[in-house]
């Protein structure tokens, strides 16, 4: 399937704005859906360390702790959400989820009550961490960990979803494109090889044939006039 | 609400169908008039009906009320007529706490057996509706619902498990107006001994708080200061931990370290992880707060890598079940797993037969083995196997806590005469005072504190010959550390 050369520069011309619309797009989605779902894991986590530390006074303050880690073993099933554990007002961790035991990072650096901590956990990986204070932190705090790799992964299902239909798009746009230039450059061809034909006294390696000649002579667009006007100068041949 | 929404999605579809027979089966226009008609009659005889229902439902509303009324207190009676007591129980019988609840059942049933071929309680048989929820507190849920609206039990009784037990007594809060009571738990959690879930309970058992005070107490008193905990990463490990740790805190001291496993966790499974975290800490005694299977799979892959100091475990971990698991790889591997090894417990010793309550015990496990097991379809729900079958402990502590637990019901049944009504379950336990279940401890519930839990007493036992025996106070001066 040849297209004409006239319209291969505006084919490749089209299939280069189609690429760098679907790069552009990819980038401005990838950044977007990027940082939303970081966002909303951050706030999520944050409702849920704020969920905790509002609904559980009692609990605290009566030292159930027992009840109390009921309530945070039923949050650590949320996917993404990796570890929760409580502080109480002198800074000794009263319930947890860890298993076999606190990590080292975490034992060392908790009670400064930041807002956000990002953690790297020996053997566990990376977590982002948010804190929220029980009675203004007067009770103490409960932490949330994330796992930012549960998060990337999301992050990245999300973005392999939107390029996967992106490529599609390139191709079946690319597809599109080169079968319409093909069909605005057919009858060029024809108009072509009917004027070298009618023009020139050497043979032509493929004469038109006299159907598509025609049917060429017939279109009431451009290529139609120009190849009656043709016909016409070579004197109705 | 799922019903209401898929049943009225059900009666649309039914209607389309009904429209669309015309469509399907004529094309003459008279064929598709008529099922239009016909449908359109049906739609409105549909209409008056449901009218004449609610006419009905309101005109009526006044009697219903009073019909569900009486309904309601019968059901609180558990009907005159009937001849039986159910109790309801949910327990792990087929997953990893399963032997603890095979023996609490066992133990139970060795008293209520010859009590129901004598009669029962004022002719009423006393049975136990029992369900699998395998340690999980989801199933437990579950399985109180049914006992509460389905099997319309008397009691909830002998629960086994705090994880469990800490999402059950919400349901029992929000059905408290039917009085259901959960009697004597397997489990020593502060959960149902503290508001707001106290009144919803009576305990015969020590709590975990007492058990934890008293090992401390004597760990302390033969200088073993440095005490760690390896313990359930659950609420019932957190409640053990919470005992621990406030039993250290009357001494000044804190835990020394902690390690803990996931529910569930089987002996085979490696617990060499917990084991160096107690490496690193060097406690002088380590305080388990879990299952027989994770006890007895951290207390081998502790004497393997030569951490010796003396090892405690609360009740709720089943002896008898963790010294058959050590045994059995004392065998395999030629080395010790059951000395320096002590239990906490909340019911005397089994072997003690100068306990009149002991030697009634031992008589009807001896005469009612096999007619005690739970049904098989209960342990094995997935089928029964050789390797998953259960061969139960002849004498044990926790089948002696399910009979006393029994017997003790019996007592307060008896009490509340020829009409017991769930109602009146509460004030009766309540009016018990001091009382003598023939466990040579003094028992009281009521009073002036409105005691909810019988028992106070907590027993020491440790591994002799192969089997559990009293570990008496003088004795811990052998383990103190010089």
């Amino acid at each position: 399937m040849r297209i004409a050369r006239f319209y291969q520069k505006t084919l490749f011309g089209v299939f280069a704005i189609i690429g760098l619309i679907v790069t552009l797009t990819s980038a401005l989605y990838v950044n977007t859906v990027d940082r939303q779902l970081t966002g909303d894991f951050l706030n999520n986590s944050r409702a849920i360390a704020r969920s905790i530390a509002d609904s559980n006074v009692d609990l605290i303050v009566h030292r159930n702790y027992s009840a109390l880690q009921s309530v945070i073993d039923q949050f650590v099933e949320i996917s993404g959400i990796s570890y929760v554990f409580v502080v109480d007002k002198k800074g000794a961790i009263i319930a947890h989820t860890f298993v076999p035991g606190v990590p080292d990072e975490i034992v060392g650096d908790y009670k400064d009550a930041k807002d956000v901590y990002d953690r790297t956990l020996t053997g566990l990986g990376n977590f982002s961490e948010v804190t929220a204070g029980i009675l203004a932190g007067e009770a103490g705090f409960v932490h949330v960990g994330m796992d930012k790799g549960y998060i990337a992964l999301q992050v990245q299902t999300a973005i392999g979803k939107e390029v996967y239909l992106l490529s599609i798009i390139l191709i079946v746009s690319v597809l599109a494109s080169y079968g319409l230039m093909y069909l605005v450059s057919r009858p060029l061809d024809h108009l072509r090889s009917y004027t070298w034909n009618s023009l020139s006294s050497e043979q032509h390696a493929s004469p038109p044939d006299p159907s598509q000649v025609k049917r060429l002579l017939e279109r009431t667009d451009e290529v139609g006039e120009l190849g009656r006007i043709i016909r016409w100068a070579t004197g109705g041949k | 609400m799922k019903i209401r929404k898929a049943r009225v999605r059900a009666a649309q579809v039914k209607r389309r169908s009904r429209l669309g027979a015309g469509w399907r089966f004529g094309t003459a226009f008279c064929e598709k008039k008529y099922v239009e008609e016909a449908a359109q009659t049906w739609l409105r005889l549909r209409r008056m009906f449901t009218l004449a229902l609610l006419l009905a439902a309101v005109v009526l509303n006044a009697p219903t009320s009073a019909k569900d009324k009486t309904a309601a207190t019968d059901a609180d009676r558990q009907d005159a007529s009937q001849n039986e007591i159910r109790l309801g129980m949910s327990a792990d019988f087929s997953a990893s706490a399963r032997a603890l609840s095979i023996e609490l059942y066992r133990g139970a049933m060795a008293y209520l057996l010859p009590l129901n071929n004598a009669g029962g309680v004022d002719g009423r048989r006393v049975v136990i509706k029992a369900y699998d929820d395998q340690y999980e507190p989801d199933l437990a849920i579950y399985n109180t619902l049914k006992l509460m609206d389905e099997d319309n039990v008397f009691a909830l009784f002998s629960y086994v498990g705090t994880p469990t037990m800490n999402r059950t007594l919400p349901l029992l809060q929000m059905r408290h107006d039917k009085h259901f009571l959960l009697l004597f738990p397997f489990t020593g959690a502060d959960t149902n001994r503290i508001p707001p879930y106290d009144q919803l309970s009576f305990n015969l058992r020590a709590s975990y708080g007492q058990e934890m005070k008293g090992l401390v107490d004597h760990f302390v008193a033969i200088n073993r200061t440095r005490i760690a905990t390896f313990y359930q990463a659950d609420a019932y490990g957190r409640a053990g931990w919470s005992g621990l740790r406030q039993a250290l805190d009357e001494h000044g001291l804190d835990i020394a370290g902690e390690a803990t496993y996931r529910r569930g966790s089987p002996f085979d499974q490696s617990y060499d992880r917990q084991v160096a975290i107690m490496q690193r800490v060097q406690p002088d005694a380590v305080v388990c707060v879990g299952t027989y299977p994770a006890c007895a799979g951290f207390v081998r892959d502790m004497r393997d890598r030569d951490v010796d100091c003396p090892v405690a475990a609360i009740s709720f971990v089943g002896g008898g079940a963790m010294l058959k698991l050590l045994s059995a790889a004392e065998q395999d591997s030629n080395k010790d797993y059951t000395s320096r090894l002590v239990t906490s417990q909340v019911v005397p010793s089994y072997d003690d037969d100068s306990i009149p309550a002991v030697r009634e015990y031992h008589e009807a496990m001896d005469r009612y083995r096999d007619a005690i097991m739970p049904p098989d379809s209960l342990l094995y729900p997935h089928g029964k196997t050789a390797e998953r079958q259960y061969v139960p402990l002849s004498y044990g502590l926790i089948s002696l806590e399910g009979y006393l637990n029994a017997k003790l019901f019996t007592a307060i049944l008896r009490r509340m005469g020829a009409d017991p009504r769930r109602a009146d379950l509460a004030a009766a336990v309540l009016g018990m005072g001091n009382f003598d279940l023939g466990m040579g401890q003094p028992l009281s519930f009521g009073g002036d504190t409105d005691r909810r839990q019988a028992s106070d007493q907590v027993y020491y036992s440790v591994v002799k010959d192969g089997r559990f025996v009293p570990f008496r106070d003088a004795e811990w001066e052998a383990w103190a550390k010089r």
